[in-house]
């Protein structure tokens, strides 16, 4: 079965554009001369409170996600709200934030210089967000890793004509892709340049290739949520009616007598991290945990 | 054979995951469990003898 174009443009340099990409559709983005980076973001497109999370993302699937990663919603969400269900180039990162202008200011000297922050911001104004609600992005096509002393770095990009990345949506979103606004860095290898941004409609076997998550309750929905209005001011005001509610707070301690044999207080004594603990309970403690997480994560 | 009492310290969340795991039919209780724990990491973690992890504390 053959994918429905359902919007094709080209993007150009300096710009990005807010689409609303509906539940199985996919959008793509896709080089045209190679060698161009572009920031992605997205909300939930009825409640932009949802919205894609680089951190949440990054725990699960690393620091490179590729096809087969879903992009995650921030806390208190967490839910997957679109697949990568292609990715030719492999060159994707959620480690670095976008660039703002006044990194380009700072480090460069620019009054004004293109920037994914003002370009996510200038898009997305189209649906009545504001600066403060553009959020660290997706970047693809952007090479980068951490060095040996543990400092990110961004490095010249591969990229070919036609690589491309599909973002398979699995609820109703708002994405805004821009192009990168960096032409002084190696992120674009020094050039700014257009990119093509295509809206298709998947086809049951692209449906069918997204593996089942499992739902947990844990995923919460404003309806969860013990406030429920969104502040329409800026000002921040004591509410004289607040009651903390902290889950499970107070913490309580219960103690355990555990009687080890002389094998057993052999083994302790040669397990236990005299460089963190000075006594054996909180040693004997560390040891039940670090036994749990092998036995029921597989760690 | 001389036993030695050690005290460990659980918070509540804790003990809401060690009863779970005990629900598993892992240990008769909490003690049992937590010795389990030492015994199995002890055999995944230490050297054995003849470099073999020892049978009786990698099975059950």
């Amino acid at each position: 079965m053959v994918r429905t174009i359902l919007l094709d443009f080209v993007l150009e340099p300096g710009m990005g554009k807010a689409l609303e990409i509906r539940k199985g559709q996919i959008l793509r983005l896709e080089q045209i001369e190679g060698g161009q980076c572009l920031d992605f973001n997205c909300f939930n497109l009825h409640d932009y409170k949802e919205y894609f999370h680089a951190g949440r993302t990054r725990t699960l699937h690393g620091l490179h996600p590729t096809k087969g990663d879903f992009l995650w919603s921030a806390p208190p969400r967490e839910r997957a709200m679109m697949f990568i269900a292609a990715d030719t180039a492999g060159a994707n990162d959620v480690l670095f934030p976008r660039c703002s202008a006044n990194l380009y200011e700072s480090v460069y000297g620019y009054c004004t210089h293109t920037n994914c922050q003002d370009i996510q911001a200038e898009a997305q104004r189209e649906y009545g967000l504001t600066p403060d609600d553009v959020h660290d992005s997706f970047n693809l096509f952007m090479e980068t890793g951490v060095d040996a002393a543990g400092r990110p770095y961004i490095t010249r990009q591969r990229s070919k004509p036609g690589d491309h990345v599909d973002f398979l949506a699995l609820m109703d979103v708002l994405a805004v892709p821009n192009i990168c606004g960096s032409d002084v860095m190696r992120t674009s290898n020094f050039s700014l340049k257009p990119a093509r941004v295509s809206v298709l409609q998947a086809t049951e076997a692209d449906l069918a290739a997204v593996p089942i998550l499992p739902a947990w309750r844990t995923q919460r929905t404003v309806a969860d949520f013990k406030q429920q209005k969104i502040k329409p001011d800026r000002e921040l005001r004591r509410d004289p009616a607040y009651v903390a509610e902290f889950a499970n707070a107070p913490i309580r301690t219960t103690t355990i007598d555990v009687a080890l044999d002389e094998e057993e207080q052999a083994l302790l004594g040669q397990l236990k991290r005299n460089d963190l603990y000075e006594e054996d309970g909180a040693a004997l403690r560390d040891i039940l945990f670090s036994w749990w997480e092998e036995e029921q994560l597989g760690r | 054979m001389t036993t030695r009492i050690v005290t460990i310290a659980l918070n509540q969340q804790q003990i809401e995951l060690v009863d779970r795991t005990l629900a598993k039919g892992v240990a008769a209780d909490r003690a049992a469990l937590i010795k389990h724990a030492l015994r199995r990491y002890a055999a995944r973690h230490l050297p054995q003898p003849g470099g073999a992890p020892r049978p009786d504390l990698v099975t059950g």
